[in-house]
């Protein structure tokens, strides 16, 4: 009795720490959309009112504002799922040659920070300095064209390329599973190939799909560093810029209380798909199909298509991971910015690796975000074990409520994240936390919840219910069962979050940004964005190219971690 | 050894209550082999979960051993880990993550006082008495489906507790590893003179291995006693075609005695009838194809002759099974595959009395 009042205390205990970190941040956000004081310091509850809320949805420019937003959104979340559909398409169901690569590499382009790929592509396209432009304009003098990335079009691409990992990775799983009799079915029935894929394959899929398109414009639509450094400079504001424009670039006093209107769309828009989300996840998993693991679907023969589509298949991975790092290798040796010719070649230099080493930001900057992705990682981690144990493992009475709260976080950007944090650590002052890297880590910590839980419910579930009850028949109580079963079973899932939330955390500007207050918390993806923002561009590809690389060597090794996994869970299951 | 006193366990579940035990009592004496038995879903997991305590009943009380480990009238709740049991799971439950020598360590490193030397001869004791000896240091998921059976069964062993749990642990071995294993089995526990309750839905497994049976339908216990009982004297129709092939006679009682007699569609048939019977009642006369011979004599005082004619032949290997039409209805009979009968002729079929026996509709 006493053990299960000690349990259940625990399980409150849990949900309470995660319906105050979800929640109180959210409420400062929502009172704070209605403060009319100016600073989130002098707010008190007698100075409210709808000002906020009519400067900012009365003001033409919103019109403008939520135009953009869904432009950019749907093309680039539509770029995203073709791509993504062509490519696990023509792994998993053709008969296309080198598919290893592109198991190997789709997931790798993951490693590439959004915003180091947005700083490449400017280098390629922007129109003054491009290198691409530069180049057209030799050859075809003045009158050349010019591809200007500074504009939805070139955010709509960019983005619309790094959605393809995540819907890939979604998606290969869903092609894999499903049951080829089900289209063989169709074709004796009659049908003809274009009509089963038409009929069959894509209604079978439709859910799953949908859920993937819903995923992805959720993500593009919280996406600060692409919209942040291709649109500012032209003045193209999406949501999430917008209301960093407000807080940080606006030359005379912030209005916090606009951007939290502002933001408060995104909550709602949150909410809504938090709802939807997850209801889709159950009919998918409904429709999935998976049966025997011996099932191979068979294998469209792509004829004489084979080369060209492995080599289409290939430039993807070219665009996305060996093209911005080329750029940036290239650029990190000059000593100013210049397009690639003979001369720029004979002018290369260590130089800029040589400043970084000595610039003094760079090693606080260096010891900051190491502390902050090492505690975020590792919190996150704790938490989100805790959290799935109460909602896959445990009769506690809110487990569906606390993994829906656990979800939340993921629909709310990071940049709106920062604000609500802005508030909540400017009025819990009693909590030194403002100015810290803990106020970064606590925030990523939250935004990565929903990640973590995600992947640790799906691991517990894979885990059999009698493991766990074995053990308690052989005399082991509650925690000890977790020490001694649950946790070395979970280890691998454990060091996959935990790199995960490493690789995420080291280059997201988006709420630090926000929550920057000086040296004392700059962290790495800010001094890079400052730097890239005072023109230091040889600096920056330095610094990146050197990000680039570690990233991708510990993508490489979240890789070789999950091939142990599955091997584990083969031999396990 | 076990006592159960009115069970009761309902599951609330998204689409409303399941109650899956109503009210079982039963009690396991000291050595014996208990096992429930019945078809899927009638509740047989259940009841053993909540002996194990991963169930928790609404209603009831148990004792296992001196122990009473659940009452919900004293509000009395013992957690699994702290009774004497050992269990072995339908899934194995091996865990994949520790080898073969951990496997079985985990419940003896759960208690206090054992020294790893101590624990090292009780592991090494434990694997030898299933024949695993020399696996030690396999890691768990590298053994065969029967090892892992068997290890599972050392886990469950090595505490040396005074009660042993089983759920269905053969149904994921192929036929012929179930069959020598039912013996192996019995034979394991019976050295031991460990108390076992056994939970399966295969007939020939409950028949071949227990002491007691208890048949179970939705949730309760409709019949207990030795297989033979349970074979020869089935209490209704449910036993009766859940244990063997039967067939099945309607008719009411038109004459009361030992032998009595039962009125049918195919005619008067001599029986024994259900405690308490009274002319006019109606029954169900309940006859296994075995007790039925082809026979051109005359009947004997305590014989029923019936004519039929020949419906079907089915040769099974081992037996000709023939169905009989007589009268509406069709008896089944068991006859020697060398037997020569054909179809659409008619015979005389003898059913001694004392094997057709009446059961309440
Ligand atoms: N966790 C649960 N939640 C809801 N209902 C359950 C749960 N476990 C079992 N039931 C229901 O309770 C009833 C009895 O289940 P139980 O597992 O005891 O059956 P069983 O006799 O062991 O069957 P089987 O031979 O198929 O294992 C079934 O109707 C089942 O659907
Ligand atoms: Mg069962």
């Amino acid at each position: 009795m006493n053990e299960s009042l000690r349990i259940s205390l625990w399980q409150h205990g849990i949900f309470l720490l995660v319906l105050f970190l979800v929640l109180a941040p959210l409420s400062f956000l929502i009172l704070g959309s209605f403060s009319t004081a100016r600073l989130p310091g002098d707010f008190s509850l007698h100075t409210m009112g709808l000002v906020n809320y009519i400067s900012v949805y009365a003001d033409a420019s919103t019109l403008d504002l939520f135009a953009n937003t869904i432009i950019y959104v749907g093309g680039s979340a539509a770029l995203g799922i073709v791509l993504a559909v062509a490519l696990a398409w023509l792994v998993e169901r053709t008969n296309m040659p080198g598919k290893i690569f592109l198991y190997a590499g789709v997931p790798t382009t993951l490693a590439m920070p959004g915003m180091l790929q947005a700083m490449a592509w400017v280098l390629l396209f922007s129109p003054r300095i491009g290198f691409v432009n530069t180049w057209m304009k030799d050859i075809f003098g003045p009158g050349a064209p010019v591809i200007d990335v500074y504009t939805l079009e070139g955010m709509i691409c960019l983005e619309g390329v790094r959605l393809v990992p995540t819907a890939f990775l979604m998606l290969v799983p869903l092609m894999r599973s499903m049951d080829p009799s089900l289209e063989e079915a169709a074709a004796v029935s009659g049908a003809r190939p274009a009509s089963t894929l038409r009929k069959v394959t894509l209604k079978l899929l439709a859910p799953a799909l949908v859920a993937v398109m819903i995923y992805q414009a959720m993500t593009a639509l919280e996406v600060f560093e692409i919209p942040g450094i291709l649109g500012l400079p032209a003045g193209i504001y999406v949501f999430s810029t917008k209301i960093y424009a407000i807080v940080r670039t606006a030359t005379f006093m912030p209005v916090y209380g606009q951007a939290n209107a502002l933001a408060m769309v995104y909550v709602l828009i949150a909410v809504a798909t938090t709802v939807l989300y997850t209801r889709l996840i159950s009919r998918a998993e409904r429709y999935t199909i998976v049966t025997g693991k011996g099932y191979r679907p068979r294998q469209f023969d792509l004829g004489r298509w084979r080369i060209p589509a492995f080599i289409a298949a290939l430039f993807f991975l070219f665009i996305s991971i060996v093209l911005p790092f080329v750029v940036f290798l290239y650029a990190s040796f000059l000593p100013y910015l210049q397009a690639p010719s003979a001369a720029a070649f004979k002018v290369m230099t260590l130089k800029n690796y040589r400043l970084l080493a000595e610039y003094g930001e760079v090693g606080s900057a260096l010891r900051n975000t190491f502390m902050m992705v090492v505690t975020t990682a590792t919190a996150t981690v704790a938490l989100s074990f805790v959290v799935s144990l109460v909602v896959v493992r445990s009769k506690f009475w809110a487990r569906k409520l606390l993994d829906q709260l656990a979800f939340v976080p993921h629909a709310i950007p990071g940049i709106v994240m920062g604000i609500a944090f802005f508030w909540l650590f400017l009025k819990l002052d009693f909590l030194p936390l403002y100015g810290t890297i803990w106020a970064i880590s606590i925030g990523f910590t939250i935004s990565f919840l929903s990640y973590g839980t995600r992947s640790m419910n799906a691991a517990l579930l894979q885990i059999h219910k009698e493991l766990e009850e074995a053990a308690y028949v052989s005399g082991a109580p509650p925690w000890r069962t977790m020490w001694r079963v649950f946790v070395p079973l979970m280890m691998p899932t454990f060091v996959g979050v935990w790199i995960w939330v490493v690789l995420h955390a080291v280059r997201i500007a988006g709420m630090p940004l926000i929550l920057a207050e000086g040296p004392g918390n700059q962290v790495l993806a800010i001094l890079i964005w400052n730097m890239w923002d005072e023109g230091y561009v040889p600096a920056v590809a330095a610094i990146g190219t050197l990000l680039m690389i570690s990233l991708l060597l510990l993508t490489v090794l979240v890789r070789i971690i999950g091939f142990r996994r599955h091997a584990m869970q083969m031999v396990g299951g | 050894m076990i006592r159960i006193e009115d069970l009761h366990v309902r599951y609330q579940t998204e689409r409303g209550e399941v109650y899956a035990v109503r009210g079982i009592d039963l009690d396991v004496k000291q050595g014996q082999f208990f096992t429930l038995l019945g078809p899927s879903g009638c509740g047989k997991t259940t009841t053993l979960r909540s002996v194990a305590g991963l169930e928790r009943p609404y209603q009831g009380e148990i004792v296992v051993g001196d122990q009473l480990v659940l009452s919900c009238r004293r509000n009395v709740v013992v957690p699994p880990y702290k009774r004497d049991i050992g269990m072995v799971f339908q899934s194995y439950a091996i865990w994949p993550h520790l080898n073969v020598f951990e496997n079985v360590a985990f419940p003896l490193r759960e208690m206090k006082k054992s020294s790893s030397g101590d624990i090292r001869s009780r592991v090494r004791k434990a694997l030898a008495l299933v024949q695993l000896d020399g696996l030690e240091d396999r890691p768990a998921p590298f053994l065969s489906g029967g090892q892992q059976q068997r290890l599972a069964l050392a886990r469950a062993l090595v505490k040396e507790p005074r009660v042993l749990l089983l759920d269905e642990p053969l149904s994921n071995l192929d036929a012929k590893l179930r069959e020598e294993t039912r013996f192996e089995l019995r034979e394991l526990v019976k050295r031991l003179g460990i108390t076992t309750l056994y939970v399966t839905h295969d007939q020939l497994e409950a028949l071949t291995m227990s002491d007691v049976i208890a048949v179970m339908d939705g949730g309760q216990i409709v019949q207990r006693g030795t297989p033979h009982d349970i074979y020869a004297a089935p209490k209704n129709r449910f036993v009766a075609s859940f244990i063997g092939l039967s067939n099945f006679l309607e008719g009411r009682v038109k004459a009361l005695g030992a032998p009595g007699e039962v009125e049918t569609s195919s005619g008067v048939i001599k029986c024994l009838l259900p405690d308490g019977a009274a002319a006019g009642d109606e029954v169900i006369v309940v006859i296994r194809p075995e007790d039925v011979t082809l026979n051109d004599g005359a009947a004997g005082a305590n014989e029923n002759m019936l004519e039929g004619k020949i419906e079907a032949i089915v040769f099974m290997g081992d037996a000709l099974e023939c169905q009989v039409a007589v009268g509406a209805k069709a008896i089944r009979l068991k006859l020697h595959p060398s037997s020569a009968v054909a179809k659409g002729s008619t015979v005389r079929l003898k059913l001694p009395a004392a094997s057709c026996r009446a059961v309440r509709a």
